[in-house]
């Protein structure tokens, strides 16, 4: 039953003021997420994909539209069941320097949510409890009595997501949970994600700007630019044939192992033009037109819906890479 | 072996090091040498009737005298010692500093939790009450409210307070705004924390060293704001701060009478006690998180 | 043959701690070539930034510096004062890791390229302006950014800003610190690829430190990998990265998550690097190598130079190739 259960985002849009103008966030989203599913939200800084993630957690609160979970409007929740939603959707955030109570010890940390949302309350249950939370993610019992200041960047993000276990919760989303980390430590918390989901039947939504990150880590990428979904379809299929412009040109700008002159050579996204000048808000049509090499009038003047694609997936673009029987675009 | 920590130690714990408070503030120099002031200030007050030679009513010798060896600050117009004035006048002067910033700490932090932490109208409307307290011509005010109470400590005391709080409510209620953006403190939101937690294990802690830094500079604010009172003749003339001596000097003109050590002294003692207290501020300040005045993701 | 530039020998930088000495870079020695782009790669705590900063002569007390130091034929340890401070910006510039926030909130863009400029080489604040704007046809920003204030710009303008103002007075060597860590994806390749592009327009040598090895890879000529303050392998680029001989760098390659890497397991190196005080007198990464034998837990491997000219600090170089 549990690998069926679903946090699903109807029509939802979330608007900041800043400098002045509002700025839609979030604009008009609507997408289901599997509790059991991996998948990742990708995008470049500004696109919404962080609002998405606050949103679903509740921390954000949309201007207009629903986040439904078990049938109830998560944002409309009592403090009960505000408890129970909690206990089954956990976060990790971003900056692993930041989450940590500088006056708390990690056992202060992890007593948290077995506290007040499982009832723990016996200082012998909650040592017990938490060394066992360390254990899962690969830390001795030690670290229980340690200060933020004495743990390094990857300590700190195992022990955040040691804190969002600590419910076993069914959905864990994690706001680019590597970005602040070295090569190596990102590739182990990556791993230890993994590794719970496989073993726990959890699932996980990885926020990241990195699709390198994405492919590895989940199965189902969502791609958002300036607000919007564009594409949302199968790793395998964003990896290998990107429908959506924007997409392709996340692919392309992904690390290879390999050294290769070509990034440097061509300019791939159609835009020699400062990208950070361009103003998306103006437009009436497509979001990424200023930026799309494959832009028409059509794309001016009328925004692309997200559309279902055969064998899966969807994208919201008129003129996508890949045509409807499969074959790519040349 | 790990010796356990007070909780007292665990509340100044700084973020950079494992050093108890005590011991980084009498390490550094500035620190170091407000402490020794506000001690030895401490001790002349508490010992006051041993240190001064003469009752500060009492009339013991001919007016005006200038200072000489019996009489270290000279005597003012009716013959009495001004040197035990000044000394009387300390114990006074700090007990008005210190209830002062007591009064104006306690107010100006709880306003300031409460507007930052509750948010919305509650915010609206406390921080539109601290506008108009900030934009009141203070001095002017100050006047008005001692001369309905008339003079003495408590009018004193009230009058201060009642206009010291606003800014500190303010610099706390900034301090919580940013806090709650950070990331241990959302990390306790989705923990489902309750408010009390999050607010005294959370929040405070994180304010506290800024609030007690902010405390010991109202005590000097209040020093002062004692002795202007005091000065347009608004405090108690039958009690002794610095400010009464500071008073009765201008009021029998000091200056043609026995030179200008009657009429600086006072200004001298407070600006010693304020140097002391920026000093130690400061202290608490560096000591503490750096970052606190800049922060704000 | 090309010249070098900066040259640094026994490169020792010690800071005192309650626990010890902390020796953040030991007996380092790099020399770098002129109008090249050089990478120092490494964990963090491994002391590249430590190289960088030595490098600009901004070891501050109580950091102590052994060894020489020589930056266009100067001497950096031996600059005081007046002359230190015109020897930066005018001959070593730097792009500082998070460089975004490096800029002064109160005064727009503008003020902060041209006070620079006015500092350095004298001259009427008009002429200032005119280069200041030339510097931002430079980094391809629009001149009206001139007037604007730092929160108004983007993290990618601001970025690129501060390299402009690294590039202002033309200096021989350039240090960038993670100079794209805190930005996305897309804005990353658009600052590398200006770095580059100005960097081959004025003749500059820069010094990119990053923990980040497809950065280096796509960047730079030459690179020096570093391990708890010491070089463990340095040559060309494409040689390193390609066939790395150190385990370190090997494993340093393979934990990074690529592309190309969906399907497979990409493993981290375990543990964690030993503590910086108290240093072991042996291989450094003994602990944590896999190739670790008897002779790498006694003592300290000595330097090696393979046959492309890499220079190489292990008993057993290339043992993770085989097979591979």
């Amino acid at each position: 039953m549990k690998e069926n259960e679903t946090i699903a985002m109807d029509r939802v849009s979330v608007r900041f003021t800043s400098q002045g103008r509002v700025v839609p966030a979030l604009d008009d989203i609507t997408t289901t997420f599997r509790l059991s599913e991996l998948v990742s939200v990708v995008g470049e800084s500004g696109a919404g994909k962080t609002t998405l993630g606050r949103a679903l957690l509740g921390l954000a609160k949309p201007d207009s539209g629903a986040v439904m979970f078990r049938g109830r409007n998560i944002h409309r929740l009592g403090k009960r069941e505000m408890k129970d939603f909690r206990k089954h959707v956990q976060v990790v955030f971003q900056d692993p320097y930041d989450v940590m109570n500088p006056k708390h010890v990690v056992l202060d940390y992890l007593s948290m949510p077995l506290r007040f949302i499982s009832g723990v309350s016996s200082r012998a249950d909650l040592r017990s409890s938490c060394s066992g939370l360390l254990d899962q993610v690969g830390l001795e019992r030690e670290f229980l009595s340690k200060y933020p200041h004495q743990l390094s960047g990857g300590q700190k993000q195992r022990i955040a997501i040691a804190r969002a276990l600590a419910t076993e919760p069914d959905f864990i989303v994690a706001d680019e949970p590597t970005s602040m980390l070295d090569a190596s430590a990102a590739a182990g918390i990556l791993n230890l994600l993994r590794k719970l989901a496989a073993k726990r039947g959890m699932g996980y939504m990885i926020i990241t700007h990195n699709m390198g990150v994405a492919a590895y880590a989940s199965d189902r990428i969502v791609v958002m630019y300036s607000g919007k979904v564009v594409e949302d379809s199968a790793a395998d299929d964003i990896v290998n044939a990107p429908r959506h412009p924007y997409t392709s040109v996340l692919i392309s700008h992904a690390p290879l192992s390999q050294r290769s002159e070509r990034k440097l050579l061509a300019e791939r996204d159609g835009s020699d033009a400062d990208p950070d000048a361009t103003d998306p808000w103006k437009l009436s049509g497509c979001r990424y037109f200023a930026r799309c090499p494959r832009g028409t009038e059509e794309c001016r003047k009328v925004f692309p819906a997200l559309s279902t694609v055969p064998g899966g997936g969807s994208v919201a673009c008129w003129n996508p890479l890949v045509n409807d029987d499969g074959s790519r675009v040349s | 072996m790990k010796i356990r920590e007070s909780k007292l130690e665990r509340l100044f714990r700084t973020e950079s090091g494992t050093d108890t408070f005590l011991k980084k503030l009498l390490m550094s120099r500035g620190g170091m040498t407000g402490l020794i002031i506000l001690c030895a200030l401490a001790v002349i007050s508490l010992l006051s009737s041993v240190i001064a030679p003469y009752s500060p009513y009492a009339i013991i010798a001919k007016p005006y005298l200038s200072p000489s060896s019996v009489h270290l600050f000279g005597t003012d117009g009716l013959g009495r010692d001004i040197f035990s004035q000044m000394i009387y006048g300390t114990s006074l002067s700090l007990e008005i500093g210190f209830v002062s910033a007591i009064g104006i700490t306690t107010i100006g932090t709880l306003v300031g939790i409460v507007s930052g932490y509750v948010g919305s109208y509650v915010d609206e409307v406390l921080m539109r009450f601290v506008d108009v307290m900030l934009v009141i011509p203070s001095i002017a005010f100050m006047i008005f409210v001692s001369t309905i109470m008339g003079p003495g400590v408590i009018s004193v005391l009230t009058v201060i307070i009642v206009f010291g709080w606003p800014p500190m409510s303010r610099m706390v209620r900034s301090q919580v705004l940013s806090l709650k953006k950070r990331g241990f403190v959302e990390s306790a939101v989705v923990s489902n924390s309750t408010k009390p937690f999050i607010l005294f294990r959370m929040i405070l802690p994180n304010i506290t060293s800024l609030i007690l830094a902010n405390a010991l500079l109202a005590v000097i604010y209040a020093i002062i704001a004692d002795a202007s009172l005091a000065f347009i003749g608004l405090a108690s003339t039958t009690s002794y701060s610095w400010g009464t001596v500071l008073y009765n000097a201008q009021v029998e003109g000091a200056i043609y009478h026995n030179g200008i050590l009657w009429i600086t002294l006072p200004g001298l003692a407070i600006a010693v006690t304020g140097i002391a207290m920026t000093l130690l501020a400061r202290a608490f300040g560096d000591i503490t998180d750096p970052r606190y005045s800049t922060e704000g993701r | 043959m090309a010249t070098t530039i900066a040259d640094i020998r026994g490169l020792s930088v010690t800071f005192p701690s309650k626990k010890g000495t902390v020796r953040a870079v030991d007996a380092v020695d790099l020399s770098i070539e002129e109008g090249s782009i050089f990478g120092i790669a490494g964990e963090s705590g491994c002391g590249k930034t430590t190289i960088g900063l030595s490098l600009l002569g901004m070891i501050r007390e109580p950091g102590s510096v052994e060894g020489t130091i020589a930056v266009n034929g100067k001497d950096v340890t031996s600059l005081r004062g007046e002359e230190r401070r015109l020897f930066r910006w005018k001959e070593v510039s730097m792009v500082f890791q998070g460089a975004m926030n490096s800029l002064n909130p109160v005064s727009s863009v503008g003020e902060q390229i041209t006070e620079v400029i006015i500092d350095h080489t004298g001259g009427t604040r008009k002429e200032a302006m005119n280069r200041a704007a030339d510097l931002l046809r430079k980094v391809r920003l629009p001149s009206d950014i001139l007037r604007r204030y730092p929160h108004q710009l983007s993290g990618g303008q601001k970025q690129r800003v501060v390299i402009a103002m690294a590039i202002a007075l033309s200096p021989k060597l350039i240090i960038a610190d993670e100079p794209t860590t805190a930005l996305d994806v897309v804005s990353q390749e658009h600052i590398l690829r200006l770095l580059k592009e100005v960097v081959k327009a004025s003749g500059s040598t820069v010094v990119i430190i990053s923990h980040d090895l497809s950065l280096i890879a796509d960047m730079c000529d030459r690179l020096a990998v570093m391990y708890l303050g010491r070089i463990v392998e340095s040559g060309r680029a494409q040689d390193v990265l390609s066939s790395p001989a150190h385990p370190y760098t090997r494993a340093l390659i393979d934990s990074n998550i690529t592309l190309d890497k969906r399907g497979k397991k990409v493993e981290s190196i375990p543990g964690y690097p030993p503590s910086p005080i108290n240093l072991p007198s042996n291989c450094r990464f003994s602990g944590r190598c896999p190739f670790a034998t008897n002779e790498c837990f006694d003592s300290e491997p000595p330097a090696s130079t393979l046959e492309d000219g890499r220079v190489v600090y292990c008993y057993h170089p290339r043992h993770g190739n085989e097979g591979k």
